[in-house]
């Protein structure tokens, strides 16, 4: 075989190889095809945001999180859900959720709401923070075209609602403020049916976006995921101030708020930081606002730091309740007195809770039923 | 000459070794590292034997050797300590690409430095030829030697950083006591090198539970430890008990939820249950509830004998737990065959190490099958969450795993949740309803706190069950011991959590970056073969295939060892040892009595030792396989020093002002590509049967090529 002769056989080959063979490890690749989908396939939504400005020269700024991406041409924000085309910002995964489920609304948590309903919770990709420890990270790490959307409109959601007699819809896993348009829709289309909506949320939302999204909401649980900046800006890649404020007006437009604070083993779990939060909560929201504390679980980044020992978890509950606390909770700790409420004027249980279930109310409407001591909340 | 040489193998295997050990540690016991480590190794080792070529006789080889052994605890201490210098907080996952990046760079000083003695020690001997065969031979005596000593001392008796302190202080007195010292001499310097001995010995020690204190800072340490099998630290925070394996959460003490899951769903659907068999770690886990399950007896296999009273105290005070010591793998394939479980526990962990992943083989799967009762169920608690969705990259392992399973039994169910449940039975056991399964829990005489009705409404609800279905019946592919791919799915999985990771997983594994470099080598190989000087072009061949074929077989020959016996930790001293020492003799033998027909004789036997491997590797017994893969290592690296000499004096005889290094170069070339590709990347992809015969092809086309030369 001269040279030339062979130059000409392996370019037959190549030609052959490279029409016969598309994919070589299709089982592997096609996770990482998904994974690596940076382009906007045609099934995304592209649904006008709100609350951007376009700048003077080319390029929008982002208002609705304290974040406020500048965002340029087909490019998109931190939480990868919305994109700049032609200075017009879209949000794209309105009527698009990844996760829908039915959930006891005690597993959001929110023990002074409705007790013992259940909630359509939905979300859909992406999230305007990166926390270390995130649960939900498959998703909330993701851009749209790379999580298994499926298409459900804000009438639709709220139908199911009605049909299965569902009370409550509830955005949650992922940051709900980063589908803030599809989240208001739905809460209105909710209220007019009577269907509530609660929002599970990190409360990294500026003041205007979150002013006019609460009457559309029934109740908020915010995550307060530290007291500490530092803790925020190296574990979640966030900021603590603007969380704290959104907490204050939460509680001052009246809608029903419960905190969860994710103790997180050697990172966000010393005694002078439980003092503090208590400290805080009470002289900013009250000593009424119900507070859970949560077992962290190694997920995502943090994939080998040990679970939050009980102990701990105990500690956290002693301190706030020292602290004047009245309504202080453990999650995922079936069977401790902590998972109950109790009236803080007689002591008596007036929810009495194992796991997610409730297995005895002792209320008058919102009130004990031993002392009429009103419990604060949305009860009925 | 010959006594530096042999302490060159020493400080070359034990370098190689225990930076080895803390990258699988550093990097939570992943073994894809091994690859690029040695590839690091083999390019360290090139330089160092380039540069030392050319400064060989303005370094003396005592100061190498000095900068080596101090260098190697330091790149041990720096290799521990990297996620904290590189702010990674407590537990916090290393991406593949930083782990890629530093197993590489890790190994480059030592690699450097040992590439470096090897000309330098040569050019101690008169006749240069003749000394670099002398030191080629003693070096790999002493990689044997060496290998046998780090095997049997780390873990068992020292950890690693002792082990690096006492290669240390044993080259430098080894070089000091010479044949001609005087006994007087020679015992006072024993006698002073005891005692800093005694001095290293306890400062590394010291210096082991420092750098365990920084990285685990906020945690008390209670002891951290080699064994033959891991690295376990063991901490403690707020009254609880934290098992590490190679710095991966192992058990929680006590920790009921994962306890529960551990042990309480297979007894929802037999709760009439006697014997568990539970495979894997997790033995921490159970004790805190196995005690209420009197009537129980759980047997369970762990080849560390024991880790710690604070632990080995738990689990002896829970009265219906046996232990037995062995690898779950051996004890489930040998002898214990027969025995009748009515429930087999596999506990994988995360699917991120071929130690993990190898139990979900149809290999494996199907003795687990034998020792079930007809009846019995086996059941395999996986970490994947499927509570709220289940994301791209979650779905194929599943899937892999659920076709795995139905493939041997007839029935298989999976409960979603935040840990994703397998059970698989030859009985229709598991077709019963939800309502079934709360009764039989309740009949239990321990009441579960997660696996109970509260709980498993939510997790079972229909719902969460279509969803789950769904994707199981997507893909068929089910993973074997041939082609495991669990490993490069969850590689994949993992990949996700970081963008560069995505990155560099989608340019490997795309067929459009693969099929020009694949053309590219064609072209390359083909120029080679068609130019005017065909000899000059085959012996570069031979070379290549020299370094990717006996590479691509020693990482083949971890991969087994580590699949069927599981405890490559240790053993890879004595198996790159014996490689080490067959390539010495070879080459020795070669140089001696090498005759014409010396690189098609080499390929030969090389070709005979890979068909035998592939004929008989899989009845192998345990007990004997580390004499197997060492005896079948020692024969392909005698091939190679055969046919390295033999090409070595086709190429400069016929051409005696030809490049020295080309055909050293291209040897490297050809290993470095092996360390890259062939567990890493094939292994998984065309399978291990392929892969052999793919090996096979290339020493068949060799041996052609070889029978040209000879004509």
């Amino acid at each position: 075989m001269d040279r030339r002769l062979f130059l000409r056989c392996i370019g037959c080959t190549a030609a052959v190889a490279a029409a016969t063979q598309t994919e070589l490890f299709p089982e592997i690749l096609g996770g990482i095809q998904n994974a690596c989908a940076f382009d906007s396939p045609p099934q995304l939504a592209s649904v006008e945001a709100r609350y951007y400005k376009k700048l003077d020269e080319h390029g929008i700024e982002c208002e609705i999180c304290p974040r406020h991406c500048q965002v340029t041409d087909l490019e998109r924000g931190f939480c990868g859900t919305r994109e700049n085309r032609d200075d017009t910002y879209y949000t794209l995964v309105y009527g698009l959720p990844c996760a829908l489920n039915i959930d006891p609304i005690e597993k959001k948590p929110l023990f002074h709401f409705y007790p013992g309903t259940t909630a359509l919770s939905l979300a859909t990709a992406g999230c305007n923070v990166n926390c270390k420890f995130c649960q939900n990270w498959e998703i909330s790490q993701s851009r749209p075209e790379q999580t298994n959307n499926f298409p459900l409109d804000p009438r639709d959601a709220v139908n199911t609602c009605v049909v299965r007699k569902i009370p409550t819809i509830a955005y949650t896993y992922s940051e709900p403020v980063i589908f803030y348009e599809y989240m208001y829709d739905i809460a209105r289309h909710g209220q007019k049916k009577g269907i509530h909506s609660v929002m599970i949320t990190g409360g990294y939302i500026e003041e205007k976006p979150l002013h006019d999204l609460l009457p559309q909401l029934d109740a908020v649980k915010v995550d307060l995921k530290a007291i500490r900046e530092e803790y925020y800006r190296t574990i979640v890649h966030g900021e603590l101030k603007p969380v704290l404020d959104r907490l204050i007006q939460i509680k001052k437009e009246g809608t029903w708020l419960e905190i969860v604070y994710l103790v997180v083993p050697t990172l966000n779990d010393s005694e002078a930081e439980f003092t503090e939060l208590a400290r805080w909560i009470k002289t900013y929201l009250g000593n009424d606002v119900p507070t859970h504390f949560s077992r962290f679980y190694p997920q995502y980044l943090l994939k080998n730091l040990p679970p939050t020992p009980l102990k701990t978890l105990e500690t956290a509950y002693q301190i706030c309740q020292a602290e004047g606390l009245e309504y202080v909770y453990l999650g995922n700790v079936p069977g401790h007195k902590a998972e109950s409420t109790y009236c803080p004027k007689c002591g008596a249980v007036v929810i009495k809770r194992r796991g997610y279930r409730v297995l005895q109310t002792n209320l008058n409407g919102n009130r004990c039923s031993k002392c009429n001591h009103i419990i604060p909340g949305i009860f009925s | 000459m010959k006594r530096q040489a042999f302490f060159l193998g020493l400080f070359s295997i034990g370098g190689q070794v225990l930076l080895l050990r803390e990258l699988i540690r550093t990097f939570h016991g992943n073994e894809l590292f091994i690859g690029t480590a040695l590839f690091g190794w083999f390019l360290a080792v090139a330089l160092g034997a380039y540069f030392g070529g050319k400064t060989a006789r303005s370094i003396s080889s005592s100061l190498i050797f000095i900068t080596g052994v101090l260098l190697l605890p330091v790149m041990i201490i720096l290799t521990r300590l990297f996620p904290h210098f590189a702010g990674y907080v407590v537990g916090e996952y290393i991406p593949l690409s930083t782990a890629i990046l530093i197993s590489t760079l890790a190994m480059l000083p030592i690699g450097l430095l040992s590439g470096w003695l090897f000309p330098v020690i040569t050019n101690r001997g008169r006749l240069l030829s003749k000394s670099v065969a002398r030191v080629y031979l003693f070096e790999g005596i002493g990689a044997f030697v060496g290998g046998i000593i780090v095997m049997l001392v780390t873990g068992g008796l020292l950890s690693t950083l002792q082990t690096a302190g006492l290669l240390g202080l044993g080259i430098i007195w080894g070089l000091l006591t010479g044949y001609r010292t005087a006994l007087t001499k020679r015992i006072i310097i024993t006698l002073v090198f005891t005692i800093l001995y005694a001095g290293v010995h306890y400062s590394m020690a010291q210096m082991d539970s420092a750098i365990e204190k920084i990285n685990y800072h906020g945690y008390a340490i209670i002891t951290s430890f080699d064994t033959h099998y891991s690295h376990q630290t063991i901490l403690s925070r707020d009254s609880s008990i934290v098992l590490l394996t190679d710095n991966t959460i192992e058990a929680v003490y006590p920790q009921i939820e994962s306890a529960e899951y551990m042990l309480i769903p297979p007894l929802a659907y037999i709760p009439d249950t006697g014997n568990i068999l539970m495979l894997g770690g997790s033995r921490l886990e159970i004790a805190a509830i196995a005690d209420s399950l009197p009537y129980l007896s759980i047997t369970i296999v762990d080849p560390r004998k024991k880790l710690h009273r604070v632990i080995d105290n738990l689990i002896t005070n829970s009265k219906n737990i046996v232990l037995y010591t062995d690898d779950p793998v051996s004890f489930i394939t040998e002898e214990h065959a027969t025995a009748q479980f009515d429930i087999v526990i596999i506990n994988p962990g995360e699917l991120d190490s071929y130690k993990n992943s190898r139990f979900i083989t149809k290999r494996i799967i199907s003795h687990c099958r034998q020792l079930l009762k007809p009846r019995g169920i086996l059941y395999i608690p996986t970490p994947y969450d499927t509570d709220r969705y289940i994301s791209y990259e979650t779905a194929p392992i599943l899937s892999a795993i659920f076709s795995t399973l139905q493939n041997i039994f007839d029935y298989v169910t999976v409960w979603p949740g935040t840990n994703s449940l397998f059970f698989a039975s030859q009985s229709p056991v598991l077709d019963i309803s939800y309502d079934s399964l709360i009764t039989n829990l309740n009949m239990l005489t321990y009441y579960p706190q997660y696996v109970n009705d509260y709980y498993l409404g939510n997790r079972l609800n229909p719902l969460r069950i279509e969803r789950m279905n769904s994707i199981l019946h997507k893909q068929h592919q089910t993973t074997s011991f041939i082609k495991p791919h669990l490993l490069h799915l969850q590689t994949v999985y993992r990949a996700k959590a970081n963008k560069q990771d995505t990155q560099i997983l989608s340019l490997i594994l795309s067929a459009s970056y693969w099929l020009p470099l694949a053309v590219i080598l064609a072209v390359t190989g083909g120029l080679l073969t068609c130019s005017k000087d065909r000899t000059r072009s085959i012996t570069l061949f031979l070379y290549f295939i020299a370094g990717l074929v006996s590479l691509s077989l020693e990482l083949i020959v971890f991969y087994i060892f580590q699949s069927t016996v599981g405890t490559l930790y240790s053993e890879i001293a004595v198996l790159i040892g014996a490689f080490m020492l067959g390539l010495a003799f070879g080459t020795m033998w070669a140089l001696n009595h090498g005759g014409k027909q010396l690189a098609p004789v080499s390929l030969l036997f090389l070709l005979n030792a890979t068909i035998l491997l592939a004929l008989t590797y899989h009845f192998i017994p345990t007990s004997v396989s580390l004499l197997y893969f060492g005896l079948f290592l020692f024969a392909v690296a005698l091939a190679t020093g055969g046919l390295f000499v033999g090409a070595t004096n086709h190429l400069y005889r016929q051409n005696p002002l030809y490049n020295p290094g080309s055909g050293y170069a291209l040897e490297i070339l050809g290993s470095s590509l092996g360390a890259l590709f062939t567990t890493t990347l094939l292994l998984p992809v065309i399978g291990l049967y392929w892969l052999l015969v793919i090996i096979i092809g290339l020493i068949i086309t060799a041996f052609l090529g070889a029978r040209v030369l000879e004509r």
